[in-house]
């Protein structure tokens, strides 16, 4: 018997023999069960929490569109386009639809906390802060406008990047949703202390800014207006690009083309302990502006960005430079349910059944289910089946009770799901939800 | 409620969470005393519970990886220990640099099973509680716990050869004792 053989012989000795073994090596070393016990606890919770962020921070970027008055200034001479910008407002690197009010520097209440960043508009609440208190308090934090003091926020979920640093999602602890309103001023509940804080407004973009909505452009896309706005940032020409969507659903995920080609999901139905989704991220490709002179300049990511989708870009133009920005594609999410209908499996085999899905911005033909065990299957679309051919599914979410997991593959005009059931089944319920598009616009905004 | 095995496993794979308690309550003990090994000399008792803590939790996230039909559930566990005791190590580091050493774990979990019946594996622990003392422990913590050779050695103050020695002697005694080829 060689060394190989005698480990794993010995690694399958029953565990209560290993034990008694290694109480006799422990001797005199301290073993408190009860800590340990509690911190792998501790650690399950949060690790519990930060994959219900995973899937609840989509939501928490569920805006709803909110008009500005209609007593700004429309004179004839602004077009269209440029009006459709005008409930859009800045807020830190980002933007979003109607009011918002936030912090405009960093904020240190006490030894223990300061607040990195903090903004609210209406469906959704976000706060970065840095903390010695640790998850456990922090998590037990709550807002309270002061306006409206029945309505509470609690944590909706939360992220740490080990440094002492948080990013919080609340969530409205009432109605269980992400139903919040703008508020300006808060009591901000941690441990046993109160603290009222007070925002500022952030300001909608409106017709006195520089606003430049695209050309014309051959792959013309209806459901979005594209545009930008010119600022100055430390003496350079910075930009801020502005997606308006006729739907109030759709939302921007990011600028830019798509680095990845092929888009993998999972989703993992955890029961008690909700439901947990990955998928490839959404980065994008660098996207360039020219100036007068035909200097490329690149689009960069502020280093101070705090708030997500990027929308201002920074660049090493100077701040008088008349840029020309090309902007090949842009990613956006439509934020509901778009269809549900059942399937049969077959008993083995492959059916096809090509049932149309009408996902808002493009379609899709669920093709065909092949049975692969009696609780698993292989579901196949095809993708980009509608008219407009700028417009492409990148991804889609799907549910059904009797999933227990999947994971999808979308590549160019197809995508094939492998589906594990919870128990054997011959049909089931499949809703198809918050599909993720790549609008190929390639627009071109001309700054000068 | 008592978990065999493949119900321990099968428990955390559909994240149920009487089975992460279970898992506590069954392995603390061994994968503190391997972690204690690897870290009570440069770590705090606060730090060698986090890591058994992060274990148990690795275990519950990483549970698709372990196969079953390969490995024994504490082995692989074990193997996580391993890495993770490492990591914290490495983390507590001045430098960045890592000994590539550290790496070399004996944590493949291919090997083919070797199982005995209750009264053999009975009749080993009497075996090897008949070892001296500090044979006992090397055997034990080499072959129950993992530890590398080197890490022995150092730690008994031997040469590794005399290591090795201690271990081929135990082998060789179970072996008659079992009976074996």
């Amino acid at each position: 018997m060689n060394e190989d053989k005698m480990i794993s012989m010995l690694s399958n000795l029953d565990d209560d023999l290993i034990e008694k073994e290694i109480d006799n090596l422990m001797g005199e070393v301290e073993c408190d069960m009860e800590s340990i016990n509690r911190k792998a606890r501790q650690k399950l919770e949060k690790h519990n929490k930060k994959a219900k962020l995973r899937k609840r921070l989509p939501y928490a970027a569920a805006i709803c569109l909110c008009f500005i008055g209609m007593n700004v200034v429309y004179a004839d001479d602004i077009s269209q386009a440029v009006k459709s910008f005008f409930n859009k407002t800045p807020v830190y690197s980002t933007m979003v639809d109607g009011r918002a009010y936030y912090l405009s520097s960093r904020l240190v209440l006490d030894d223990n906390l300061a607040i990195d960043s903090f903004m609210v508009s209406e469906g959704r609440l976000d706060m970065e802060c840095t903390s010695k208190l640790g998850a456990d308090v922090l998590t037990g934090m709550k807002i309270v406008p002061k306006d409206v003091p029945d309505v509470q926020y609690v944590m909706g979920g939360y992220s740490e990047d080990g440094n002492n640093k948080y990013f919080f999602s609340f969530m409205n602890s009432k109605e269980k949703n992400y139903a919040i309103k703008p508020f300006k001023v808060f009591d901000l509940l941690v441990g046993s202390k109160t603290f009222s804080i007070t925002l500022d407004e952030a300001k909608s973009l409106d017709s006195t800014q520089k606003l430049i909505a695209s050309e014309a452009t051959g792959n013309k896309i209806d459901l979005v207006t594209v545009g930008a706005n010119s600022i100055e940032k430390n003496g350079k020409q910075a930009v801020q690009l502005i997606a308006s969507f006729k739907d109030k659903d759709m939302q921007l995920t990011a600028f830019g083309q798509p680095v990845a080609t092929t888009v993998k999901t999972t989703f993992e139905n955890l029961g008690k302990n909700g439901q947990v989704s990955s998928g490839t991220a959404s980065r994008t490709e660098d996207i360039y502006a020219t100036d007068q002179s035909g200097t490329k300049h690149k689009l960069i990511v502020p280093a101070d960005a705090n708030a997500r989708p990027i929308t201002t870009f920074e660049t090493d133009a100077l701040k008088d430079s008349q840029l020309t920005i090309n902007l090949p594609a842009l990613l956006a999410i439509y934020e509901k349910s778009v269809d549900s209908f059942t399937i049969n499996i077959p008993k083995d085999g492959e059916k096809a059944f090509n049932h149309e899905v009408d996902l808002v911005a493009q379609k899709a033909v669920a093709k065909s289910i092949k049975r692969l065990s009696p609780t698993s299957a292989e579901l196949t679309f095809q993708l980009n089946t509608g008219a407009d051919k700028y417009v492409s599914i990148n991804s889609f979410e799907m549910f059904s009770k009797d999933i227990k997991k999947y994971s999808a593959e979308f590549s160019g005009d197809k995508a094939i799901v492998t589906l594990e059931f919870a128990k054997d089944i011959d049909a089931f319920d499949l809703d198809i939800s918050w599909p993720r598009f790549v609008l190929n616009g390639n627009w071109t905004i001309n700054m000068k | 409620m008592e978990y065999s095995q493949v119900e321990l496993v099968r428990g955390i794979r559909n994240k149920d969470s009487d089975a992460y308690e279970y898992m506590i309550g069954n392995y603390t003990k061994t994968i503190y005393c391997l972690a204690y090994n690897i870290l009570s000399k440069s770590h705090s008792k606060e730090d060698i519970e986090e890591c058994v803590a992060d274990v148990f939790l690795d275990a519950w996230i990483k549970i698709a990886d372990f196969d079953e039909e390969k490995a024994n559930f504490r082995t692989w566990l074990l193997i996580l220990t391993k890495y993770k005791a490492l990591t914290y190590k490495r983390k507590k580091r001045l430098s960045n640099v890592v000994d590539i050493e550290d790496f070399e774990l004996k944590d493949d979990v291919n090997l083919e099973k070797q199982v005995l019946l209750r009264q053999d594996q009975e009749e080993v622990m009497k075996i090897i509680n008949s070892f001296p003392q500090t044979d006992r422990e090397i055997f034990v913590r080499r072959f129950f716990l993992g530890e590398r050779i080197n890490d022995l050695a150092a730690i008994f103050n031997l040469s590794r050869a005399a290591i090795d020695n201690r271990l081929l002697r135990g082998r060789k005694i179970i072996k008659e004792g079992l009976r074996y080829e």
